[in-house]
């Protein structure tokens, strides 16, 4: 699954724009390419020829197992830099936290399984690659992709928080500042800044039910879904914020 | 008759010449005399600061009378300051960030397959502002390289694809 996919680093986004990854985590991750491997494949099969079978075969399981020992590597490197991800995010309460450790079980699990793999590489034949090909593909798509979207909802969650106080702190600001001016009896002022607080407001409640939704575990589809609502909320909170700032200037002598 | 010759005594006195000249100067120019009573270099770093007082508020009031006097920046650090579009402009931005990143980890249109990185690291699309796509790069999410044209490394699930033929 490609959204999942794209949700495993994201994780990593999320808590480095949170400024809370570690120095290790900020490492840029190893390269891996696995571009090499799979035409190293291409080309044994390609080179077959029905003369020196044996040989072909021979050469063949190699390059598989090969390709397979660097799929596996490089899945694990993608689970251990999830890992990294949710650890450096900042605790919050025990529900997030209870969450987070869940993800993180999970996680060992994945690294686990990924070992396991890559012992039994040995044993393996040609078909057996095929079908260990077959079997990882769809244990990944039911197994880490639900990880990888949780940790990107609760990445999400707590950089959300940060956007949530700001955007709280400055309401309070721009209203004392208005009551100070006089001009908390302004209609379109009054206006602004009343959609101000209903769309702060409704960022706050989206922003509950998401991490209501999170905590439960399932269904993080509609938890992001929650989290873009608050976004939008917020977004819609500054723009009435900007239009307070334009009637304050219109209205002050310059 | 000794109190008369007092009195004809008193008739000729007369004052000093210097004090004369010093009161008289006094009377007619008395901050110069001041002054000069001081010194003539303090009196001249005294004048030249004073002038250059009176220069400096003269050219203050013509700056606020002809360069313009703005209520919104004279009352900005205390009570404007909430309002000033520029800190409202970087808060907004970050709010926009956060909601790029957002469509990264949950995009409503499935991305190009082409676009993303080795082993499923996500990769930023070619829309994202510089300042987003250079901190996916710097937080993992895109490589420098995946966003160059033309690249076009193997995922995982790619290689499964390739490895279960």
């Amino acid at each position: 699954m490609k959204l999942s996919r794209t949700i495993i680093a994201f994780c990593g986004a999320c808590a480095v724009a949170a400024g809370s990854l570690t120095p290790r985590a900020h490492a840029a991750p190893m390269p891996c390419d696995l571009a090499p491997r799979v035409i190293a494949l291409d080309e044994v099969k390609s080179a077959n020829s029905p003369h020196d079978y044996l040989e072909g075969v021979r050469k063949e399981l190699s390059a598989r197992k090969e390709l397979l020992a660097g799929i596996l590597s490089c899945a694990t490197q993608e689970a251990t830099a999830l890992e990294e991800s949710l650890r450096a995010l900042p605790p919050q309460d025990a529900a997030m936290e209870d969450m987070k450790q869940k993800l993180l079980g999970k996680l060992d699990e994945v690294l686990q399984f990924y070992e396991h793999q890559n012992a039994d590489i040995v044993h393996l034949g040609i078909s057996g690659t095929q079908e260990v090909a077959r079997n990882l593909k769809t244990w990944r798509a039911s197994n880490v992709d639900p990880i990888a979207e949780g940790a990107a909802g609760v990445a999400l969650w707590i950089k959300q928080q940060t956007l949530l106080q700001a955007t709280a702190h400055r309401l309070a600001q721009i209203e004392t500042t208005v009551q100070r001016l006089k001009l908390n009896e302004h209609e379109d002022i009054a206006a602004a800044l009343a959609s101000a607080r209903v769309h702060l407001k409704s960022a706050e409640e989206a922003n509950r039910a998401a991490k209501d939704v999170l905590v439960e575990g399932v269904a993080f589809d509609r938890a992001l879904t929650l989290l873009k609502n608050a976004l939008d909320n917020l977004a819609a909170t500054y723009q009435n914020f900007f239009e307070v700032s334009e009637f304050v200037k219109k209205i002050l002598p310059h | 008759m000794e109190i008369k010759d007092i009195l004809k005594q008193l008739k000729s006195i007369q004052p000093d010449a210097d004090y004369t000249r010093r009161s008289r100067h006094a009377l007619l120019h008395g901050r110069a005399f001041r002054g000069r009573a001081r010194g003539g270099v303090i009196q001249f770093v005294v004048d030249t600061l004073a002038h250059g007082s009176a220069i400096a508020l003269a050219g203050a009031l013509i700056l606020l009378i002809f360069a313009g006097f703005s209520t919104w920046n004279f009352l900005s650090p205390f009570e404007i300051k909430s309002l000033d579009p520029t800190s409202l402009r970087a808060e907004a931005e970050a709010i926009d960030i956060q909601i790029k990143l957002t469509n990264l980890a949950y995009p409503e249109v499935p991305r190009n397959e082409t676009t993303t990185t080795p082993f499923s690291r996500a990769a930023a699309p070619r829309d994202l502002t510089k300042e987003v796509q250079r901190e996916a790069e710097a937080m993992g999410i895109a490589s420098a390289s995946s966003s160059e044209e033309g690249a076009h490394p193997v995922t995982i699930e790619e290689a499964l694809d390739r490895l279960a033929q």
